[in-house]
């Protein structure tokens, strides 16, 4: 298991698991801070393969944190990777689903 | 357990309409627009692509979703509406466009960046403020928000 710290100290993203499914857990709304630091992250990656986001420690999403969020998505994207996003609480997943993320990736129970 | 109240970071009160739909993805263009400004503050300009897909795609699926709130029958500015975003996509694209001819050139995606936060502002702050409001200032003219 990794942990990727951003800027502020605050570990941001965490590696879960590789293999088949690359898994990533965010541990805390994505801030700007944290777009460096997760470009560091997926230049670890194995090129291609699935990428799985554990957004089970998220009870909420700003819509700054959309925005941003978005972006680092869309950084997953390029490579030709299924990006979804997994386990989102029910308040996390209304927000999702009212911003319209769930039109623009997969967003699985 | 009670859900959290939307926060709209980025968005003026102002710009709101109460449409917690339509205030949500204005919140999300306006942090994108943050997000330009920020990158152009950290000098971080050099791999805008991610943005420019995030940007489009966002503006596409956010202004496709308003027009199927839309009732054309009745709202009168129906057609002048959807030409303001056709607009906007075009002008999207022609940066999209811009920072593909510039790739190797800091100094000039530097100045196209700049160029899109102007742009991105000012139209925000106009359409929704001018041409968004009128859409959502009376029932007849939108389909109600199915939650």
């Amino acid at each position: 298991m990794t942990d990727v710290e951003s800027s502020g100290g605050v570990r941001a993203f965490e590696l879960q698991e590789t293999g088949a499914h690359i898994r990533l857990s965010c541990r805390h709304e994505p801030e700007f801070s944290d777009v460096r630091v997760f470009e560091n992250l997926l230049a670890r990656l194995p090129a291609s393969g699935p990428v799985e986001i554990d957004m089970s420690r998220l009870d909420y999403l700003g819509s700054r944190s959309l925005g941003v969020f978005l972006v680092m998505l869309n950084k997953v994207q390029p490579r030709e990777r299924g990006v979804s996003l997994l386990g989102c609480r029910p308040g996390v997943r209304k927000i999702i689903a009212t911003a319209g993320l769930d039109r623009l990736f997969r967003v699985t129970p | 357990m009670k859900e959290a109240p939307q926060r709209y970071q980025d968005l003026p009160q102002q710009y709101l309409l109460n449409q917690p739909d339509i205030d949500l993805q204005h919140a999300v263009l306006f942090s994108l627009f943050a997000f330009v400004q920020r990158q152009l503050d950290a000098g971080e300009v050099d791999n805008p692509e991610a943005l420019m897909t995030t940007l489009r795609d966002y503006v596409l699926f956010h202004l496709s979703y308003e027009e199927e709130r839309m009732r054309p029958q009745s709202y009168p500015l129906h057609a002048l509406h959807l030409a303001a975003h056709r607009q906007f996509e075009d002008r999207v694209r022609r940066f999209d466009q811009q920072f593909a001819a510039h790739r190797d050139d800091h100094t000039a995606r530097v100045a196209v960046l700049r160029q899109l936060r102007d742009y991105l502002l000012s139209w925000l702050e106009g359409h929704i403020v001018k041409v968004d409001r009128a859409l959502f200032a009376d029932p007849r003219y939108y389909h109600p928000l199915a939650l």
